[in-house]
């Protein structure tokens, strides 16, 4: 049978040997990469919101808490929308999670699912839009008439909003202010939704010459690097678009282990020690501490919660 | 912080040639096998795969997650978000497109070769080594038809593998994450890699073919 | 060997039969020659002959023992005798060359003399390193044949032969059944259109095939 396919055979060997040469390579820089930057023999799994990811602040936590304690713990990190991120949590697919979106955590919570270790930090979100301001937002009293006025000019065809309907926590928010306005732009032809993140959202609000409702550490980094042609600030609010960062463990029995508790623990008093140090100096606008602003946090976070 | 798109891309490459040849192991398997079944039932068995072809990656990524996921049938297992999960994956992914650009050459030829066989007054199992060597450019497409959908999907890389840098990171999802987070630049570098290198495997593995078998 | 087919029918779609009611004697040594309008039945026939088609009804006696009946090993063993040649010619990917010898390959038979006597023979050397889908039709027919031929069988069944070939290689094949009947005591079986007269000098039997049934035979 052999002497008839012989050039098959070669032929069918060589298709191996590209794909077990490739795959080993492959295979071996993996290794590589996992030994040198981080020897770990302890791996655990973090869904973390897509806004944290990208301001590197994590990262930079990681790296600080494992230089501190010598433990040379591996954090895998999904970052996700705090939507997704908070399922993964719930279905023990990850154990520890850093997201933004209060009401959907105390729905969890209360299914028992999660526990909240820590709410570490927060920054603020803010209404973006057209230097024209075609709704006159900037002169809003508050955020909940900026978006009122929103409804009205684009109802009027004068302007656009675009929502990014992920149910992360920037899109929670935007929801629950829209609840607070008592109007439904769902299903307006001016209201678009993008279905992506943060970013993408801004730049294509930018684009459309269309208000959103952004993170101010995504907009300022994109606004750095000069992304954006038109996108200005347009409205705060320090009452409705505060942005709290809560710590939370996954109480799914994947995660029950005293390995896992305790390094989320260890993490957990890591970040409100020198982890608020960190914050302070490196990440001050970005990600605040939560240091000396914890009752105020607090009440934020019950009040956000229960805006459902 | 953002990990080198070397790695990233032979991470791609190992974990998509991985599952692409698992792919097209079974699918030839599997044609071998349905070639010989009745003609109504081998028909109907393509059916179901050419359906198949068409269930987005990540209806598959999904599936696979509910499996593997701490809580699903195979959670004891422990390969979420590990190479592992996206290669299991992407076998589904491409095995449906293995099997119907092979499947169809099997069973028109099959007879011609079993006569050929038999007319030769060799037994009749000698059939399928012929039958292959017979099909080797379609078995080559096939397989480089799968590679490119293994390496090229992102559904399943991302909700069954995760994107963790440095771990599950493919080319896919380091374009969506990177991409999600503003990064274009680095994203297009992705693309582009993407592109140049399944035209190179094709091409190379065409040659090869080639010199070997077509002269 | 010896060839008996008894009462045999067949039909390719389960209803309508293109054979019918055969009852054949096939002796060693000797040349049979089949007969018969296109669409008679002769390539079904020749295909029941030489083990490739069970028959829907009816047996296939080899050397006394009904084939269809055996188990494997058995057939494999009986079968490994039988060589039959299409009448379109069925070829390989590959060369020329790995054409000749697939028969051999496949049979794990090392000796290569008698490829290299047809080869020379039948003035093919030129070919060899050619693809076998470059070929003419005669050409491919040729390779078809000398494939068989130099597998040296105890029975040979023939399909066309001489369709598609020059009458110089047509007459070197007459020669070489001729010498299989003679020298091997071989046992030759041949469906045609084309009534040599060297070839009716050797026939032993004419069989005649109408519509699926024998209309006569003449020795
Ligand atoms: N594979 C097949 N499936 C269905 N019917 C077939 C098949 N092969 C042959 N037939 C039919 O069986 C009948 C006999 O065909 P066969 O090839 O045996 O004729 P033949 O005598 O060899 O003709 P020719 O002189 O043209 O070679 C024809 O009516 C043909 O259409
Ligand atoms: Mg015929």
């Amino acid at each position: 049978m052999f002497n008839i396919i012989n050039k098959t055979a070669i032929f069918i060997i060589s298709l191996l040997v590209i794909a077990v040469a490739v795959g080993s390579l492959g295979y071996y820089i993996w290794k590589e990469n996992q030994s040198s930057s981080m020897p770990a023999k302890n791996v655990i799994i973090v869904s973390t919101t897509t806004s944290l990811y990208q301001i590197g602040v994590l990262d930079d936590l990681f790296n600080s808490f494992n230089n501190l304690t010598n433990m040379n713990i591996s954090f895998n990190v999904l970052a996700k929308g705090s939507g997704e991120a908070l399922r993964l949590l719930a279905d023990g697919s990850a154990c520890i999670g850093f997201v933004h979106a209060p009401s959907l955590e105390l729905q969890y919570m209360n299914q028992g699912k999660i526990e909240r270790l820590a709410i570490f930090g927060y920054n603020e979100f803010i209404l973006v839009g057209p230097k024209s301001d075609p709704a006159n937002v900037s002169q809003a009293p508050n955020v909940i008439e900026a978006f009122k006025r929103i409804y009205e000019a684009g109802e009027r065809g004068d302007a656009k909003f675009v929502s990014r309907a992920d149910l992360s926590g920037t899109n929670v928010r935007e929801l629950q202010i829209w609840n607070l306005t008592k109007l439904n732009p769902d299903g307006k032809s001016w209201y678009l939704k993008s279905g992506q993140g943060m970013s993408q959202t801004l730049l294509m609000a930018d684009n459309l010459n269309a208000y959103t409702l952004t993170d101010i550490g995504t907009y300022l980094k994109l606004a750095g690097q000069n992304k954006f042609n038109n996108l200005v600030i347009l409205k705060k609010d320090p009452l409705y678009l505060i942005n709290v960062y809560s710590m939370y463990l996954s109480k799914s029995s994947n995660c029950d282990n005293p390995n896992t508790w305790y390094i989320a623990y260890k993490f957990k008093d890591f970040l409100m020690d020198q982890g608020q140090q960190i914050l302070e100096t490196k990440y001050k606008g970005l990600v605040d501490p939560a240091k000396g602003s914890e009752s105020m946090l607090q009440q934020a976070w019950e009040t956000l919660a229960s805006l459902g | 912080m953002v990990e080198s798109i070397f790695s990233v891309t032979l991470r791609s490459l190992y974990i998509s040639s991985a599952a692409s040849f698992f792919a097209f192991i079974s699918a030839v398997i599997l044609s071998l096998i349905a070639s010989r079944a009745e003609k109504k039932k081998a028909d109907a068995i393509l059916g179901i795969f050419e359906a198949l072809v068409g269930i987005p990656t990540t209806a598959i990524g999904l599936l696979i997650y509910m499996l593997l996921f701490p809580g699903g049938p195979l959670g004891s297992l422990r390969i979420l978000y590990t190479p592992l999960a996206i290669i299991i994956g992407e076998i589904f992914v491409a095995l449906p497109i293995a099997y119907t650009t092979m499947f169809r050459h099997f069973q028109s030829l099959r007879g011609t070769m079993r006569e050929l066989v038999l007319s030769l007054g060799v037994p009749e199992k000698h059939t399928s080594s012929i039958l292959l060597r017979e099909l080797s450019p379609v078995l080559v497409s096939s397989y480089l038809t799968s590679f490119s959908r293994a390496i090229g999907e992102l559904g399943v890389a991302l909700i069954a593998g995760g994107g963790i840098e440095g771990y599950t990171n493919v080319l896919t999802t380091a374009i969506a994450i990177q991409s999600s987070i503003g990064n274009y630049e680095y994203a297009i570098w992705l693309g582009l890699i993407l592109i140049f290198m399944t035209i190179v495997l094709t091409l190379l593995l065409k040659f090869i073919g080639e010199y070997l078998i077509w002269k | 060997m010896e060839i008996n087919l008894k009462n045999v029918w067949h039909s390719y779609d389960g209803s309508t039969f293109v054979l019918r009611n055969i009852d054949l004697l096939f002796r060693n040594s000797g040349v049979y020659l089949i007969v018969g309008p296109n669409g008679s039945g002769k390539t079904t026939l020749l295909k029941i002959t030489s083990l490739i088609i069970k028959p829907s009804r009816g047996e296939n006696i080899i050397n006394g023992k009904s084939f269809w009946s055996l188990d494997e090993r058995e057939r494999e063993n009986l079968r490994s005798n039988i060589i039959y040649v299409h009448d379109k010619p069925i070829l390989v990917r590959g060369n020329v060359r790995h054409n000749l010898e697939l028969g051999m390959k496949l049979k794990k038979k090392r000796d290569r003399t008698l490829i290299e006597y047809y080869i020379d023979r039948y003035k093919l050397r030129d070919l060899e390193r050619k693809s076998a889908n470059k070929l003419s039709a005669g050409q491919a027919k040729v390779i078809t044949l000398i494939r068989a031929l130099s597998l040296k069988p105890e029975v040979l069944i023939l399909d066309e032969p001489f369709t598609f070939l020059d009458s110089q290689r047509s007459e070197m094949l007459i020669e070489d059944i001729e010498d299989i009947v003679e020298k091997e005591k071989g046992l030759v079986i041949i469906a045609t259109h084309y009534m040599y007269k060297e070839l009716k000098e050797i026939s032993t039997q004419q069989i005649e095939i109408i519509n699926g049934e024998i209309q006569r035979t003449q020795q």
